[in-house]
């Protein structure tokens, strides 16, 4: 029983690795994605609607299933952790692009034009002006999206990731005591999540303590 | 009221070749025509007020002059650089680059950076656009905060710092891009009289060093004892230009007398 309890608080390892790397991903990624949705090119606006309503109209179930066992069609075999991986970073890519992209809204049009009017190019404008505004107005927001993604990798235990779900799932298969185990699964997640939430909330203190962004 | 050709603009200027000039700019907001058929001359070290009702167009067409407003017709030259305008071509980037390289604008609503100190406001574009190292922006941005009187200010965010404190910053950061010309878009309006005064202060200094102004603005006081040309804009034409001297006390047109006794209180 203790064992079996510490096989599980042991596979919370694979659901952080799971949450941070796709979550960082999706925070670095989704930066330079928004910037296609305001391009000058209307091809480019259009890649980049086409990109986030196909990955987020679709379950992330169904594209870990698309992932794992679809694209082995094609040839191409892919691990489980690595389909996870994939699914997951490329759903928060687009789910961060369009939490970047509501939060241009908290930044002021007289940025771009005292940007314009120094003479500031487009790479610099986004990168020293526009996005350390944008990251501060959507912290809390990203912060929720992250404990969303701790909860979402359970997904990854029906591909047979070994992570927090898929342990537990194994534990009631060979021992039964379902009630047990994964009501000690969901103390896991609290146990991250939690935590995630108080952190967040101290980095956006600290980030908006000194100037008010909106 | 008085019909007045504008395009024959006279140039009261130095009568050096001007080292601004716009040639029958006009700019459309749908059908409406928000700077209309405008012309203007600007010699070096002129500082010329702007003056007009709200919405005759005065920010709209200080903001052409540095491309916040892409004009649908005309052509500008600042400079040794010439810009034509066609409707529905935008110009190339290096080149309205090079053409707001040589102009710095300060705003009504002071725009500055609020997630950058006072300093940095100022070294950003320096180091960014200009190619300065560190050290020298950093020096710069004192040595220009000390002549706004604000050197104790260096290490404040703009949140800190009162609406004054802010607008003074903003001229300090277009300051440092070496601009041969300054564009003042009622940088006072959204200030405190007292404030606003200490503002102009800055830019009476500014007008006395010698630097090419021109300036949108309702300070009617200002207008007359700092600058050497006012221009009168009403719905998007520029009706009179003359001395200040001149205008204010004998202006040629009955809707210009109109304004003036309104803002003067004639």
């Amino acid at each position: 029983m203790g064992d079996a309890l510490l096989a599980i608080a042991l596979a919370a390892g694979m659901t952080i690795l799971l949450t941070v790397v796709s979550g960082a991903i999706g925070i670095v990624l989704g930066a330079p994605v928004m910037l296609l949705s305001r391009s000058r090119f209307a091809p480019l606006r259009g890649l980049y609607w086409g990109f986030v309503h196909i990955v987020r109209g679709v379950p992330t179930l169904v594209w870990l299933f698309i992932v794992f066992f679809g694209i082995t069609q094609l040839g191409i075999t892919l691990g489980a952790v690595t389909s996870a991986l994939i699914t997951l970073s490329v759903i928060a890519v687009a789910s961060m692009a369009e939490i970047y992209r509501g939060g241009l809204n908290a930044i002021k049009p007289g940025q771009w034009e005292a940007s314009a009017a120094l003479g500031l190019g487009q790479f610099a404008t986004a990168r020293d002006v526009l996005f350390p505004q944008l990251f501060r107005a959507v912290s809390p927001t990203v912060a929720t999206y992250l404990v969303g993604l701790i909860k979402e990798s359970a997904l990854a235990s029906t591909i047979g990731v070994a992570e927090i779900t898929f342990v537990a799932g194994l534990q009631v298969q060979y021992f039964g005591e379902g009630l047990t185990f994964f009501a000690f699964a969901g103390l896991m997640y609290l146990a991250l999540s939690v935590p995630l939430g108080a952190l967040s909330r101290g980095i956006h203190a600290r980030l908006t303590r000194r100037y008010a962004v909106l | 009221m008085a019909v007045i050709d504008t395009s024959t603009t006279t140039y009261t200027g130095s009568t050096l070749r001007p080292f601004l000039n716009a040639e029958r700019i006009v700019k459309r907001f749908g059908e409406h025509r928000a700077i209309d058929d405008v012309s203007l001359a600007v010699g070096r070290g002129e500082v010329i007020s702007v003056i007009g009702p709200s919405g005759a167009g005065k920010s709209t067409f200080l903001r052409c002059l540095n491309l916040l407003e892409l004009p649908d017709s005309g052509a500008l030259a600042i400079g040794n650089e010439e810009i034509k305008f066609e409707e529905g071509r935008a110009p190339a980037r290096a080149q309205v680059a090079r053409l707001r390289r040589q102009a710095g604008m300060v705003f009504q609503s002071f725009n500055l950076f609020p997630h950058l100190t006072a300093a940095q406001n100022i070294e950003l574009a320096q180091k960014r656009v200009l190619g300065r190292s560190a050290d020298e922006a950093r020096e710069r941005a004192r040595s220009l905060l000390d002549r706004v009187g604000l050197a104790a200010k260096a290490d404040a965010y703009p949140s800190q710092c009162s609406g004054g404190q802010q607008q003074r910053i903003a001229i300090a950061r277009a300051l440092a891009m070496d601009p041969e010309l300054m564009l003042f878009d009622e940088p006072t309006s959204g200030l405190d009289p007292e404030v606003g005064a200490e503002i102009l202060t800055v830019m009476r200094e500014l007008a006395d060093s010698g630097m090419t102004m021109l300036i949108a603005t309702h300070e009617m006081e200002f207008a007359r004892h700092v600058s050497n040309r006012v221009i009168v804009m009403v719905d998007g034409a520029i009706v009179e230009q003359g001395q200040p001297e001149q205008i204010m006390t004998e202006p040629k047109s009955e809707r210009v007398g109109r304004f003036l006794s309104a803002v003067l209180g004639r």
